[in-house]
């Protein structure tokens, strides 16, 4: 039986005992793709074999192969794995084993994505209780990490003067200055080198992306934001009451943000993915930016 | 429940351009068939009139396929009620914020109903035979229905229509008739959209007093047991809400945040666990629906 949201690569069929856990859940949740989408050939040869995993005489149709993993998407969101394979005992007889993986059971344990069962039906409870998409808060949980790549984009923007990558002979640099204080005439030598050094577009291009990573980096107006879904999220510091603050997740169509928020935003989606633009932000990707939230 | 009044939700424009009418008709094969012979026996055993009781054969007893489909339909008919705000008997008002979302799964499920009726035929030959034994004396060959015939009885159709405008007949006659059925027409227009605009506030204001009465604890304390849904059920509903606003009404759009903004933050497992959680969402909660006119 072939559902319109199970997609497997030709070459494929999905293992019968596979069959019994994704049939049902593919039925259930028609938002849902179950997919061999993002797998590797490394992953093809690992979950796929010549026979059906419980009764070894079903032979594959000719030029296929079962495959005994598939993934779970909705939308574009990598929900996790669904997995069939044996459970190893001392019996000979070996009973099929359902893996489901997702990143929600981690959480919810604190260790392992994985879960383990040999029941049919307590494989599809697990799954429809933990792929769920993300929601708002889990959405910007997992963007944190952009944050820190907006740090590491300023560094490396400041690198080459931070780092004196320039100047292989530090020394020049320092003999220079210290001529240049104390009134003395500096050597021609030096002089030309360091001149040279200075004044090529390089350095200058170099300057110039150091002086923005420093005036990005004193800004204490950095928000994260995400474009989720048609709108935009952030956190914000709410005044609740007394003087208790608390930070809430918002969530606002691009008309409500601030006008200077819209504008800002504007501009880093015209803007290459990992640029800082001065007194604007940082693009991540078409989805993630940082902004400054102050004029 | 006191009912939303029209008022505030009045469309700033045409209903028309803001949404459409969608059909669903799903049939399947009932398997059903009356039989006359065991029906007059029990009458007559009964000494009672003979339409007094009817006796109906399931023909496909013991087998799950076709119970599948007709589950599978059932699922389909559900989802759509959930899809779509209601208009008439069978046709549902679908704002078109909603329609790629539902047109893209109503295409999924549409595969895989005729997915599961085609692994049906396939098998029919098969059950067909096997029913004899099932149905002892009850079975009858001719009643099956053949093969080629069999996928004939299901369908899963459905057809997109424009929302008609108010007063448009263009029929030939008098003005006076003409006159009175568009009248008509127009009480039965403003009586379906204020039906259809009071459908999300009803589906909102349930799941509100359906939380808030969860998360109450019981009289001696104890939190009341509840499922993961209570939080599932809730984002579900906002971004559901998100599409089902036909007329942009701006309150049914804040009350949609205010739920959105209640549970960002909160896990089933939170509430299970910290009863200030418990007491902050069902605040939250009881406020949503003290700032309405539900």
């Amino acid at each position: 039986m072939q559902l319109a949201n199970v997609i497997i690569k030709d070459e494929y069929v999905m293992d019968p005992m596979l069959a019994e856990l994704v049939t049902p859940l593919a039925l259930a949740m028609p938002s849902y793709t179950f997919t061999t989408r993002t797998m590797d050939d490394m992953q093809f040869s690992v979950h796929s074999y010549p026979n059906a995993l419980k009764n070894r005489s079903v032979q594959v149709p000719e030029g296929k192969k079962f495959i005994r993993k598939l993934f779970v998407f909705c939308e574009d969101e990598n929900l996790g794995g669904l997995s069939v394979d044996t459970k190893y005992s001392r019996s000979s007889v070996s009973d099929p084993v359902w893996e489901i993986s997702c990143w929600r059971i981690e959480n919810e344990r604190g260790s392992r994505n994985t879960t383990k069962t040999t029941k049919v039906d307590v494989a599809k409870r697990a799954v429809k209780k933990h792929f769920l998409p993300r929601g708002l808060d889990e959405v910007l949980r997992n963007a944190e990490g952009v944050m820190y790549d907006c740090d590491r984009a300023l560094g490396r923007l400041a690198s080459d003067i931070s780092r004196n990558t320039l100047f292989k002979n530090h020394s020049d640099v320092q003999e220079y200055v210290y001529y240049q204080l104390m009134g003395q005439e500096i050597p021609i030598q030096l002089k030309q080198r360091v001149e040279t050094k200075m004044t090529s577009d390089r350095y200058k291009k170099a300057m110039s992306e150091f002086d923005l990573a420093a005036s990005m980096d004193v800004r204490k107006d950095k928000l994260l934001v995400v474009r989720h879904k048609g709108g935009y999220l952030y956190k914000e510091d709410v005044v609740r009451g007394s003087a208790l603050t608390e930070i809430v997740t918002m969530f606002q169509s691009f008309e409500e943000l601030p006008s200077l928020w819209q504008d800002r935003l504007a501009v880093l989606q015209l803007m290459e993915d990992e640029e800082v633009v001065r007194d604007v932000g940082y693009r991540h990707n078409d989805t993630h930016f940082v902004i400054l939230t102050n004029p | 429940m006191t009912q939303n009044t029209i008022t505030h939700t009045a469309p700033a424009v045409s209903l028309a351009s803001m949404a459409m009418l969608v059909e669903l008709r799903i049939s399947t094969w009932t398997a059903r068939k009356r039989d006359n012979e065991t029906t007059m026996e029990v009458n007559t055993s009964k000494e009672a009139d003979q339409d007094s009781g009817s006796v109906y054969k399931y023909l496909m007893a013991g087998s799950e396929h076709l119970k599948k489909i007709e589950k599978y339909a059932a699922k389909c008919r559900a989802w759509n009620g959930t899809q779509t705000l209601p208009w008439m008997k069978g046709v549902g008002l679908l704002p078109m914020e909603n329609f790629f979302h539902y047109r893209g799964q109503l295409g999924t499920m549409e595969s895989n109903f005729y997915a599961l009726v085609d692994a049906f035929i396939a098998e029919y030959p098969k059950i067909k035979n096997d029913q004899a034994f099932r149905l002892g004396k009850y079975y009858r060959a001719e009643e099956f229905p053949d093969v080629e015939t069999l996928p004939r009885r299901f369908k899963f159709e459905y057809n997109f229509l424009p929302v008609p405008e108010k007063g448009d007949f263009r029929i030939r006659c008098e003005e006076q008739v003409r006159a009175d059925l568009a009248e008509q027409y127009e009480k039965m227009y403003n009586a379906k959209l204020a039906d259809a605009m009071r459908d999300p506030w009803e589906r909102l204001h349930a799941l509100l007093t359906k939380m808030s009465a969860t998360l109450t604890d019981r009289d001696d304390g104890e939190r009341k047991i509840f499922r993961d849904s209570i939080v599932t059920n809730a984002s579900g509903m906002c971004d559901l809400l998100t599409r089902l606003n036909v007329t942009k009404d701006p309150e049914l759009e804040k009350a949609r945040r205010m739920l959105e903004q209640a549970i960002a933050g909160f896990d089933p497992k939170d509430l299970r666990s910290s009863d200030g959680a418990r007491v902050e969402l069902k605040s939250s909660v009881d406020d949503i629906l003290s700032k309405f006119n539900w």
